[in-house]
């Protein structure tokens, strides 16, 4: 079994025993790679149909190229779409304009009010241990509790395909059949399967799009990427640390861990 | 000096580093703390203020110098040069001389074990060992050789790595333990040292500010278990203060006093983020560059806590604020800064915004930020720079008050009962010693 | 081409050197970020200290607590013939639930043992974790070598210690290579310092685990884990645990033992599939009313004998002791759930020194093993664990909480299990 196949086996095994253990499931779908590539799972699960809901959290500024994907795919997946919109911080002025503020009214309370208006006990997302360090310590089924914390020093252990799934009343799982996959294994798995991504992914006058999201908060990375080939391409090949490093100081790095760590500067 | 004769007019002081008084009231309410309660049933125990901007830095520099910080010119932890490098404060850059300065001119036997912002320690003719900011315990942590070896037998350590707290909260236990206990340790045994004859003694506990910060009332950052440590901790404290009543001749002669209150933390408020998303501040986001990503332009940036500092023109390499522009772009930001609101619970941030000049005075005025905040509780004023949100979560479940900190005096001590702000339990106290 | 990807699971004692042996293998292997390491030797030097590889992942840890990219829990890099995962085990006692966990994941298992300070109790613990969750490939590398002065004398006293224990376990490693991660010495280069070593480097010896193939030459068995209707339809949906299923085969779904024909194996766009293979997951249609879940399909003229009582081996997981009358467990193999109970517990194991502890109470605490009986209240279908892993391993709740990992060592319950049987 080649290694895709053997990602999308064990992804798939996790969506059904997911399925199987709430009634009242969904899938969060932001249309990006990673979630696209979360909802075709779930196609090939149940075998050309999502059973549940999936959950388009809308800030409403979003690229109109993911809007039209958005459409594009439910109509063409015949998908149960929830759209979660803050309407009332819409109605109330807020946008990119606000932007320190927007995120948390637009995306997580969005969010939470679409959780407790359908009583959502479980959710899907594609999140992958390899994109963000605290996710390292994720596991396949992982409990939030009401204000959507984690407790991630005492998360229950995780043998082999056993996952501890039963939510109480005062949290909902995070289930992440994704969570093994790489970067470039979503790509190669776009690829062998032919899916289709928003076009933003691919270059255009030398940007693209690496990830995406409000028109206010995404800027384009320099790449010559037009195809999927080409995308893997450029993965393989650079090693580009997505983040700057530290500032150092030059005095007393200790002292400054300190008073970091206090919070003090 | 009137009553120069003999000790008559000696003190012991015990400075517990962010101990609030409403906390003291409720441990003594819940039994976990009986030692204090009989000292402040023989006392007074009464709330005191601390100083603007509330960090431990300045409140203990305000108590040392009996001054403000537009004296002794340190308004934090972290301050910028014009050019905008960091420089990190220390006590040998207090303008005035401190208390024990004075204690050892005037012959005064005295201690002054682990004060924040005494580093380095100068050859004073006493027992001083540096606190908090002091690298590690070296030479110049301590005002004589004796000292040095003295703490080395006994253990004693300035403080744990609060980045412990992050990484691992059971090793954080352990080392504040370990820390603690060293400590407690080392003061009891100098003075239970018949050889010294105490004017005044004070040790300073900065492992009450540590724990209050990371497990602030048994709440954790990343978990929503409630850790008995804490109240434990505060029990294991009660006991030490069980100890040092034994150890006192006369515990009239004992006073405790805290230079901050703590409250539970809700958000952090990242500021400069705040003051470049409405124009004021432009900077690169390159975390390498520190404060120096900061770039022309710029009207005005905060640092750590609550202090924005004005970029006018005399002051900063970059800084452009006119004198004519200065007044009305002060005022501009204050009612902005009064109008800031959390989305979800609609709270007001700022509970008060004050002028510079409305809270110090001094020589040292025109160093001070321009803008003072006093947040509400529950809202910590940072300054982070670079992408994020500017209402965060962090590490940490507690942050520092202005209003609650605590002052308990014994019988024998009312001249220094009468302080209002830790400032003045360090005037009174050093009057009274000299 | 895609290329191979291999995860291993890196444990041993605390301070034994995991850290700097994964900075090294980020470091020589080219594996960090462009510019990384230029930041991460600024950093250093800025603190004033020497870089030393353990440092390169203290970096990486501290960055990902503040948020940042890289993690080191899982860590990737390559080699030149295959990617690896390394899941890093934390040397701390109170972390064993997390290594379990990270190891049940693994396909391989590297130990790592201080020459300088020899076996200690993590070193044991971790071995013992590596043996029962039947990681039969394990490197063991003697690190710290440089502290010893390369000696050889000493690397053959702590290997013949080790080894022992290994054996004890039934272990015996695939390698075991005398390095020295903070200089470098044998992993990803050949060390001049010990020239009477002539084995292969570490990342050599990595590249020598073989990937798991699937268990597809062990008998058939097919857990049903849900049944769907589509268009009409009744689907049932399942993994293949072990062995392979073909169309046209008569499968009997145990315990309750109907026989039923597979009409067709699906997979989404792919119907009508003549065969799938161990670890695939597919829907059957069958010739009748589909089983529910939990039932296991089994070649119909190969069944094996449901069971109610066997023999086990459990790690227990949970702060809170077992005890005897303390409560129901719930056993869960693959997608059968019984609850079930402890009918007795035949020896108490400490797994860091794998000596007899006094079993009398019935009790057994956190990190000790049990040999045990266990009872369900109704039959299921399992294997040995040395036999089908995929069916001979389970995990015990105790409530919502999974209290305990655990193998099948014997399927019957007693030593003579047949005369019981008949018996009763």
């Amino acid at each position: 079994m080649d290694h895709l196949t053997e990602l999308e086996n064990k992804s798939i095994y996790i969506i059904r025993e997911s399925y199987n253990q709430f009634d009242k499931i969904a899938a969060l779908w932001s249309v990006g790679k990673d979630s696209t590539t979360l909802i075709w799972l779930c196609m090939k699960a149940f075998f050309g149909q999502v059973p549940f809901p999936v959950v388009y959290i809308d800030t409403s500024f979003h690229f109109q190229e993911m809007y039209d994907f958005r459409d594009y795919c439910v109509d063409r997946w015949d998908l149960d779409l929830i759209v979660a919109r803050n309407d009332q911080a819409l109605a109330a002025g807020m946008g990119p304009e606000n932007k320190l503020e927007c995120c948390t009214a637009l995306k997580t309370q969005a969010l939470k009010d679409c959780i407790a208006q359908y009583g959502f006990e479980a959710l899907l997302l594609g999140i992958r241990r390899d994109e963000h360090g605290i996710r390292a310590k994720e596991r396949y089924f992982s409990p939030r509790d009401q204000k959507f914390q984690w407790d991630y020093e005492n998360q229950p252990p995780e043998l082999w395909d056993q996952y501890s799934a039963r939510a109480d009343e005062e949290t909902h799982i995070r289930v992440h059949p994704l969570l093994h996959w790489r970067e470039v294994d979503i790509w190669r798995y776009i690829q062998r399967e032919g899916l289709e991504v928003v076009p933003l992914y691919f270059a255009a006058d030398g940007m693209r799009y690496r990830s995406l999201g409000c028109q206010s908060c995404c800027a384009p990375v320099a790449s010559e990427a037009a195809t999927v080939d080409e995308i893997i391409a450029e993965i393989e090949t650079s090693s580009i640390a997505e983040r700057a490093g530290r500032a150092q100081d030059k005095e007393d790095a200790y002292t400054m861990q300190k008073l970091r760590a206090l919070g003090y500067m | 000096m009137i009553f120069g004769l003999g000790k008559t007019k000696r003190a012991v002081g015990i400075g517990l580093d962010g101990f609030p008084f409403s906390l003291a009231q409720e441990l003594m309410d819940m039994g976990i703390m009986p030692n204090l309660r009989r000292l402040a049933q023989r006392g007074e125990m009464k709330r005191i203020r601390s100083v603007f901007p509330t960090v431990s830095g300045v409140a203990w520099s305000s108590f040392q110098t009996g001054r403000n910080p537009a004296q002794f010119g340190v308004f934090g932890f972290v301050e910028l040069t014009p050019d905008m490098e960091l420089a990190i404060p220390n006590g040998e850059n207090l303008k005035c001389e401190t208390m024990w300065h004075r204690f050892s001119d005037g012959g005064k036997e005295f201690a002054a074990l682990g004060v924040p912002m005494t580093y380095p320690a100068d050859r004073l003719d006493g027992f001083v060992a540096s606190g908090f900011l002091a690298p590690s315990l070296n030479e110049r942590a301590v005002s004589s050789p004796d000292v040095l070896k003295f703490l080395k037998e006994k253990d004693y350590e300035i403080d744990i790595d609060p980045a412990v707290a992050i990484r691992d909260i059971e090793q954080f236990k352990e080392d504040l333990m370990r820390v603690s206990k060293a400590r407690w340790n080392t003061a009891l045994s100098l003075l239970k040292d018949e050889e010294r004859d105490w004017d005044m003694f004070f040790l300073h506990v900065m492992d009450t500010d540590r724990i209050n910060h990371f497990l602030w009332k048994g709440r954790r950052a990343d978990s929503d278990v409630e850790d008995d440590f804490f109240w434990n901790f505060y029990g294991w404290l009660d006991e030490q203060l069980g100890r040092l009543m034994g150890v006192l001749e006369n515990d009239a002669e004992l006073f405790i006093c805290s230079d901050h209150g703590f409250c539970e933390l809700k958000w952090e408020v990242q500021l400069n983020r705040w003051l470049k998303h409405q124009g004021y501040l432009k900077y690169d986001n390159d975390p390498k560059k520190g404060y120096k990503a900061v770039k022309p332009g710029s009207r005005a940036l905060s640092l750590v806590p609550g202090r924005i500092h004005i970029l006018h023109e005399s002051r900063w390499d970059i800084g452009e604020v006119t004198d004519k522009e200065y007044e009305p772009l002060r005022k501009e930001l204050m009612d902005k800064l009064r109008a800031i609101r959390h989305p979800d619970s609609d709270e007001v941030i700022c509970k008060q915004v004050m002028k510079k000049e409305e809270v110090f005075e001094g020589p040292y005025l025109d160093r001070a930020p321009d803008i003072i905040i006093d947040p509400c509780n529950g809202y910590d004023l940072k300054a982070k720079l670079g992408v994020g949100h500017l209402f965060e979560k962090g590490p940490r479940t507690g942050m520092h008050t202005y209003e609650d900190a605590l002052l308990l005096t014994g019988a024998r001590l009312r001249d220094i009962s009468k302080a209002r702000n830790i400032m003045e339990v360090g005037r009174f106290t050093a009057d009274r010693i000299l | 081409m895609q290329p191979e990807s291999l995860s291993f699971v890196l444990v041993g004692h605390v301070d034994h050197g995991k850290s700097t042996l994964i900075g090294r293998l980020l470091h020589d292997t080219n594996s960090l970020p462009d510019g990384k390491m230029e930041e991460i030797q600024e950093a250093a030097r800025a603190e004033g200290r020497e870089l030393e590889f353990g440092y390169i992942v203290d970096h990486l840890r501290e960055e990902r607590e503040r948020g940042v990219t890289i993690d080191t829990a899982q860590t990737f890099f390559s080699s030149d013939t295959r990617d690896y995962v390394i899941i890093d085990a934390p040397g701390h006692k109170q972390f064993i639930k997390n290594m379990i966990t990270g190891a049940s994941q693994a396909e391989a298992a590297v130990l790592i043992c201080s020459a300088a300070e020899g076996v200690q109790e993590q070193t044991r613990r971790h071995a013992y974790v590596i043996h029962m969750l039947g990681l039969d490939q394990v490197l063991v590398l003697y690190n710290k070598m440089d502290m010893v002065d390369y000696s050889e004398e000493r690397f053959r006293e702590v290997r013949r210690e080790l080894r022992e224990f290994l054996a004890r376990l039934g272990i015996r490693p695939t390698l075991e290579v005398p390095i020295s991660a903070s200089r470098g010495d044998n992993v990803a280069t050949r060390s001049l310092n010990m020239p009477w070593y002539d084995g292969p480097t570490a990342l050599t010896a990595l590249d020598k685990f073989r990937k798991i193939p699937p268990a597809t030459e062990k008998a058939l068995r097919f857990p049903v884990q849900d049944v769907y209707h589509v268009d009409g339809v009744e689907l049932t949906a399942g993994r293949v645990e072990s062995g392979i299923l073909r169309k046209g085969q008569t499968l009997r779904f145990m315990p309750g033992g109907r026989a039923l024909a597979v009409k067709e194996i699906r997979q989404y766009l792919s119907e009508g599939l003549p065969q799938a293979e161990a670890g695939e997951c597919v829907g059957l249609a069958l010739d009748g009313d589909a089983p529910r879940r939990g039932r296991v399909g089994c070649p119909a003229d190969d069944a094996p004998q449901p069971t109610r009582r066997f023999q086990a081996t459990i790690f227990w997981l949970s702060p809170l002791p077992f005890e005897p009358d303390r409560g129901e467990l719930t056993f869960k193999c693959a997608t059968q759930e019984e609850p079930c109970r402890i009918a007795a517990l035949r020896r108490r194991i400490d797994s860091g020194t794998l000596e007899s502890l006094d079993a009398e109470d019935g009790r057994l605490m956190e990190t000790e093993v049990g040999e045990v009986l266990l009872e369900t209240d109704e039959p299921v279908v399992l294997e040995s664990f040395y036999d089908v892993q995929e069916l001979g391993r389970f995990v015990l709740l105790r409530g919502h909480d999974v209290v305990a990992g655990g193998i099948v060592t014997h399927t019957a319950g007693d030593a003579a299990p047949a005369h019981h049987e008949t018996i009763s």
